[in-house]
């Protein structure tokens, strides 16, 4: 079942009637865990709960399998379950073992229609949709980001198909005796998201008519096309929320409207369209809540603003060069990781006429003057000279009263810090894989309420983007050492990096920085482990080649974890550069049904885990195998 | 030199009082004291020897007295300190005991967290002081049975709902209106009443 964007707050309405008791917990809230964009929509979600007084559980998952553990442990009589973040891409009543059944209400189904007692209500960017979500499942509601309107096509093959399969099914029992035959039968792979085809073998009958056979094929196609097509985020989930809670009328404070924009900018960089389509919906918002708010400053301001904003790396947390150095955009455009790029980095600011000692002050301290004069100065010269043309961009700025005020863009930086970084790493004795990756997963968890902690905290937040600008050196440094020493390579249908661990040691000046812990620098080692922090490289990566080489090419990146003898192996789909408008749709991640194509074809072991299907672990040996098949397979 | 066990003793006491457990009980250290006590007891005696009195008295040298009287304070200083650790454990025993006055802190009862990571630090005097204690608690609490529990939180709630983290797995929990299935690492909105006492326990969080 799916519901449109303008009926949301029925589901909303369910929800409270099927929920509202002191009694006990009836509603639980699933949220993918290392995703900024979730987080931000549950903190929404729960604050509109919590004005209802409804109980509820916040449960934070890892990947699929914890998924399936928190789900059976649930108690019976939870009644409603919502998927933040994760759910949409695979069949929710096979893969959580549902029986339908059980969950029939009685006393209150008529004949016409059953009234079931639990539901699961799936709120995800994550695309293509499984179809038995949408269209099959009566438990689950999926929330309609307003597209599943244009696929009739793959709507009218999937019931087709889903008839057909009982039908033949049946015949299939009739004729069992007779002789023995497999006919064509969707099977739905527990571990699977994609459907897969079991061995097929023509039937010796000719009675059927060929052209109902083309026409299940017809319909298969459709439905594979529609699978294979490639994985994207069509929407942030917290867009969606707040959609919601505007159809509730809660959206008159600005603490909501600022958690939907930090968690769709979170997205911007990685789905610049996405970002695009919402940017325009949230200035309006802003203006309609500033409406009439005071100019002055007071000490319990809590403006919104909409500002000009550049494509800098945290302007406003450290020095202007080093803003301008470890700007992914900046580093892209003039090629900083050669000589000449450096160089050229200083004569920019020598045409801009800002002298190098005064760009190295910490922008707190610079000079007012050239701040006030700053944006005239982008403008002449590095638009005009240099063609930048989208170096400045509007940012959503919060002010915290006289403590300052921090941008979307920044904030999302150090929430998405505080989710990657894994403090008190203390370095585990035991060696059993399964032991180490279920601390790994713990330590996110802690982390997941760690950022869920700091949105609300201003100086968790600043904590956080300290912790950002040694991500972001982090990543230069590898990524200026991976192209170095050509650790690129461009293979036939891919680009391919592997980082054994010796490559990033760091050389990293140890800032003496209460909050970056001594040990966050020792988990440098661990740092790639993090699929956030390696898809951040990757995003470094694709950016950068994508000045330089016209061809798109997606990008593998593997890392390795010495300590389970894994591999971390991430697929990102190539990127168009960012032009003026930056209005170039992404392209879809093909890895995902790749991977699983292969890891079902060969023997190779592979943990297919992760919400973000892109991302899989494969043991060390079984790398290059992998790899091998995955060039040879042809299906990225 | 005498009384530097002692001090350290009740160095090691002040720093715990920062920390959120009772730390182990400083058993051999305690034994230290009461050897050197011992020794001094020895000293003394020796030096107020009859003989030795005489001796010294005759020659008109006060050594001896000055000894004497150094050893006494010593004694005095090694008691005092002795008997200030002791009462500040049994503070703390007591503190915990109001604390957790329904689970009741036993040792042979490792179902209660934060009081068996206690219960093993502590000496067998000491449990047996807290099981007394608590027995106490109990049997006044009786006196008011119906009306009022004096176990409860002193502050009054300002909200009926609040946040709550759980730290370590409850397991079920039966409240006032139903159950309640407390699993690790989630967070739950549920009315305060019903889990105030898990938050005096340390298994839940309130944020």
């Amino acid at each position: 079942m799916y519901i449109l964007p303008s009926n949301y707050n029925q589901a909303y309405n369910h929800i409270v009637t099927t929920s509202l008791t002191h009694s006990t917990c009836k509603l639980v809230i699933f949220v993918s865990c290392l995703d900024v964009d979730a987080l931000c929509a549950l903190r929404i979600l729960a604050a509109v709960f919590k004005k209802k007084l409804i109980n509820f559980q916040i449960v934070p998952i890892v990947g699929y399998a914890d998924l399936a553990t928190h789900y059976t442990r649930l108690d019976a009589d939870v009644n409603n379950i919502i998927l933040v973040g994760c759910g949409a891409m695979v069949d929710l009543e096979s893969f959580l073992d549902i029986d339908v059944g059980q969950f029939v209400d009685a006393t209150r189904s008529l004949e016409a229609e059953t009234v079931l007692k639990r539901k699961i209500f799936v709120i995800d960017g994550h695309r293509p949709w499984n179809l038995d979500n949408v269209f099959g499942s009566a438990m689950v509601t999926c929330f309609d980001d307003g597209l599943i309107g244009d696929l009739a096509l793959e709507k009218d093959a999937y019931n087709f198909l889903v008839n057909i399969d009982d039908d033949e099914l049946n015949q299939e029992e009739e004729e069992e005796e007779e002789e023995e035959e497999e006919e064509e039968i969707f099977e739905i792979d527990e571990t699977d998201i994609s459907r897969k085809r079991k061995s097929s073998s023509s039937s010796p009958q000719t009675k059927q008519p060929k052209t109902r056979k083309r026409v299940i094929k017809d319909n298969e196609t459709t439905i594979e096309n529609y699978y294979g097509q490639g994985t994207t985020v069509v929407t942030s989930v917290t867009s969606q929320v707040y959609s919601l809670v505007s159809l509730i009328g809660e959206t008159n404070n600005l603490d909501n409207l600022w958690l939907a924009i930090i968690g769709s900018t979170s997205l911007e960089h990685q789905y610049p369209e996405l970002w695009a389509r919402l940017a325009d919906l949230f200035r309006k918002e802003v203006r309609r809540l500033n409406h009439g708010a005071d100019e002055e400053r007071t000490a319990d301001d809590s403006r919104l603003t909409v500002e000009k904003d550049y494509n800098l790396f945290l302007l406003r947390h450290w020095s202007l060069y080093n803003a301008f150095y470890y700007s992914n955009y900046i580093n892209s455009k003039i090629l900083l990781y050669t000589e000449q790029g450096k160089s050229k980095l200083n004569k920019i600011f020598a045409k801009m006429g800002i002298s190098l000692s005064v760009a190295q002050q910490l922008w707190i301290y610079m000079d007012i003057g050239i701040k006030k004069k700053l944006h005239n100065i982008f403008t002449k010269v590095l638009v005009n000279q240099y063609g930048f043309d989208s170096l400045a961009t509007e940012g959503y700025f919060r002010s915290f009263g006289y403590n300052g005020s921090v941008s979307a863009r920044d904030c999302v930086e150090a929430i998405s810090s505080l989710l990657e970084h894994e403090e008190n790493s203390a370095p585990s004795e035991s060696d059993d894989i399964d032991a180490l990756t279920a601390e790994k997963e713990k330590l996110w968890v802690a982390n997941f309420w760690r950022s869920w902690d700091a949105l609300t905290d201003l100086a968790k937040i600043r904590q956080g983007i300290q912790l950002a600008l040694f991500s972001q050196q982090l990543i230069f440094q590898v990524g200026h050492s991976i192209i170095e020493k050509k650790q690129l390579k461009n293979l036939k249908i891919f680009r391919l990096v592997v980082l054994s661990s010796s490559d990033y040691h760091l050389s990293l000046t140890a800032k003496n920085d209460a909050s970056i812990h001594t040990n966050t620098a020792a988990g440098g080692r661990k740092f790639f482990l993090n699929p956030l922090n390696l898809m951040k490289l990757g995003n470094w990566l694709l950016d950068t080649i994508s000045e330089v080489d016209d061809t798109l090419l997606p990008l593998v990146l593997a890392a390795l974890d010495l300590e389970t003898d894994t591999y971390l192996v991430i697929g990102m789909a190539p990127k168009v550069p960012k032009r003026g408008d930056g209005g170039s749709a992404a392209l879809l991640n093909t890895f995902s049904v790749a991977f699983q194509h292969v890891a079902n074809t060969t023997g190779v072991k592979v943990r297919i885990d992760s919400f973000e299907s892109s991302v899989i672990e494969v043991r060390k040996d079984d790398l290059a195998p992998f790899l091998e098949k995955l060039t040879l397979s042809g299906l990225v | 030199m005498y009384g530097d066990a002692a001090d350290k003793l009740v160095a090691d006491a002040k720093r715990s009082t920062q920390l959120t457990h009772l730390p182990l009980y400083q058993g051999e250290l305690i034994q230290n004291i009461i050897n050197e006590t011992n020794d001094l007891q020895a000293e003394v005696e020796h030096l107020t020897n009859e003989e030795i009195v005489s001796q010294t008295q005759s020659q008109g040298d006060r050594t001896n007295q000055c000894q004497l009287f150094i050893s006494h304070l010593a004694m005095r200083r090694n008691k005092r300190c002795l008997l200030a650790y002791q009462r500040y454990r049994a503070e703390r025993l007591q503190y915990m005991s109001w604390l957790n006055n329904t689970t009741g802190i036993t040792v042979d009862e490792p179902g209660a967290a934060p009081s068996g990571k206690a219960a093993d630090s502590l000496n067998h005097n000491e449990e047996e002081y807290l099981k007394k204690y608590n027995e106490l608690i109990i049997n006044y609490n009786k006196e008011f049975n119906e009306s009022l529990d004096l176990t409860g939180d002193i502050e009054p709630p300002k909200d009926i709902f609040i946040d709550v983290r759980v730290l370590k797995d409850v397991g079920e929990i039966t409240t006032e209106y139903g159950v309640f299935n407390l699993t690790k690492d989630s967070q739950f909105f549920v009315r305060y009443n019903d889990v105030a006492r898990l938050i005096q326990q340390g298994y839940l969080q309130r944020l």
